[in-house]
């Protein structure tokens, strides 16, 4: 199965993207498999409702493992089965807690075998650093998009040309995660790197 | 969905390549380094994998697609068969290298008519081929779906669209493999059939990119069939010839199949199946079954079983013993001698 990873920095919403794309493909339940570093592998059935409570905080840092899910996205009149892996937030500095660098890392791990590279990104926020190194790294690969999510809130719109202009040769996803819009231009990127 | 896709990065230290990235995750993880210097990295080793190719595994994709090929290559004989298939293989990958460069490209139409005698390797082809074409992405899951007229046609009207669409679903992402395909046409004017052929026409037009159908049956009833349904011909562009079995050929088959079941024959048992296969040949009007592995297997399979009649009850059977098919065993029933 290939595989696509969700990345960005800490608190860009990669995780409520990916239960709400979960719930838009039409998943009324996801498994979400967690690969902590230090025990074995675990999956855990939840309902949208609930994944989204358990596993979406409004502090950084919440997701301190990998977390995978299946989302069947449908192509044509079959349906493809993408793994989608949930990642811990990217941040320039060396993190000082050793489980988030290790979280980290597994990340970066994850990124070099995806297929299909989501990258989160706050519009408002210019791109620097870690983003930076994400993006050229990501225009060396066919799959790779950059999401500019919470186009719901202020300010966003304004600055979403000059990402395309930034992100160029790779495309530009306008998503809102929180109020789900934009999350048909995910689904045709997905189909059409499965 | 614990397999996932590692083309890009050998898993765990393979290589200089592989521990280099590997070592770079490994001081991310200690602090030593930035989340920004590890993608650096990163970017930089997957350029220059991309630039050698050869050095990684292959992807797991081509491995099957070489392994597919293997399959077709071992099969005896079919020379013809073989090298349609090929062809076909280097015309998906061509045209998918035009179309990526801008090029006009031939539309994949990968319909395809298989016409031979039973037994001469056509289902054993159709699913290899289903196997290639999911190595070449062409179909996503490249399964093979066995039908024929009773599939098909239902008993009341309206009932032949139905069970004609059902099979089609379950062949979607696969082939749908129709065999004696020409039995469609069977009953005339008034015949179900015809609708279930309307049906299957449709599906092919309506699923153009994740359904290849395959009309499968004898050279010339498929040849009647295909000219008396002028519609037809130009849906189905591709059409293989599948030739009887040489004796030689046949005899191989014969070899290879024993092989399999770890069974030897003596050479006596040897002259008495070519005798036996010759007699097929010589038949009056040609017997159909003559150049047929089929007919290979099932005289196999009944000496096997009478070898074992020849041996139960036996004490102190040696491995030898066990695994040798003699004369006697191949012989044909109703003489019970070595002539056919």
């Amino acid at each position: 199965m290939k595989e696509a990873i969700v990345i960005g920095r800490p608190n860009v919403g990669k995780t409520l993207l990916t239960i709400n794309l979960a719930e838009f493909l039409g998943q009324r339940r996801v498994e979400v498999m967690f690969r902590p570093r230090d025990g074995a592998a675990y999956t855990r059935i939840y309902s949208i409702a609930q994944a989204r409570a358990d596993l979406v905080a409004e502090t950084p840092h919440r997701t301190r493992c990998l977390q995978s899910l299946v989302l069947s996205v449908p192509r044509g009149k079959g349906v493809r089965k993408v793994v989608v892996t949930d990642t811990t937030g990217l941040c320039d500095e060396i993190h000082p807690s050793s489980a988030v660098r290790r979280a980290m890392a597994d990340t970066i791990r994850s990124v070099a075998r995806a297929v299909i590279i989501l990258h989160v990104v706050d519009p408002l926020q210019p791109l620097s650093g870690v983003d930076l190194d994400i993006l050229r790294f990501g225009q060396t690969q066919e799959g790779y998009a950059l999401v500019a999510n919470m186009m719901d809130l202020p300010g966003r719109a304004e600055r979403l040309p000059e990402l395309v202009r930034a992100a160029r040769p790779a495309p530009v996803l306008a998503v809102s995660a929180l109020k789900r819009t934009g999350l048909g231009e995910v689904r045709a990127f997905l189909r059409r790197h499965l | 969905m614990a397999r996932f896709d590692r083309r890009r990065i050998p898993s765990g230290g393979l290589g200089p390549k592989g521990s280099k990235t590997e070592d770079i995750f490994g001081r991310l993880e200690r602090g030593e380094t930035t989340v920004g210097e590890a993608l650096r990295v990163l970017r930089l080793s997957t350029a220059r994998a991309e630039a050698e190719p050869d050095s990684g595994a292959g992807t797991s994709a081509e491995a099957r697609l070489d392994e597919s090929f293997e399959e077709l290559d071992s099969l005896v004989g079919l020379d013809s068969v073989k090298r349609l298939v090929r062809e076909l293989h280097a015309f998906i990958v061509i045209q998918r290298q035009r179309a990526r460069e801008g090029l006009a490209a031939e539309p994949m139409v990968l319909h395809m008519v298989f016409k031979g005698n039973p037994g001469t390797g056509k289902t054993t082809v159709a699913r290899i081929l289903g196997r290639i074409l999911k190595s070449t992405g062409v179909l996503q899951k490249g399964h093979l779906v066995e039908c024929e007229r009773a599939d098909l046609v239902g008993e009341y009207i309206g009932h032949t669209a139905q069970k004609t669409r059902e099979q089609i679903r379950k062949a979607l992402g696969g082939i749908l493999f129709v065999d004696e395909g020409y039995a469609l046409a069977r009953g005339g004017e008034k015949d179900f059939g015809k609708e279930a052929i309307d049906t299957l026409v449709k599906a092919m037009e309506d699923h153009k990119d994740e359904l290849v159908v395959i009309l499968a049956g004898y050279r010339n009833e498929m040849q009647q069939f295909l000219e008396s349904n002028p519609g037809l011909q130009s849906r189905f562009p591709i059409q293989i010839d599948f030739p009887d079995f040489t004796l030689e050929e046949l005899m191989k088959i014969a070899d290879l199949m024993l092989q399999k079941r770890q069974y030897t024959m003596t050479p006596e048992a040897r002259r008495v199946l070519r005798e036996r296969l010759l007699h097929h040949r010589r038949l009056p009007y040609g017997d159909e079954n003559a150049g047929n592995a089929r007919l290979v297997r099932n005289l196999i399979e009944k000496a096997i079983r009478r070898q074992a009649l020849r041996l139960v009850g036996r004490p102190n059977l040696s491995r030898a013993e066990l695994m040798t098919i003699q004369a006697v065993d191949m012989a044909d029933d109703e003489t019970g001698k070595g002539k056919a």
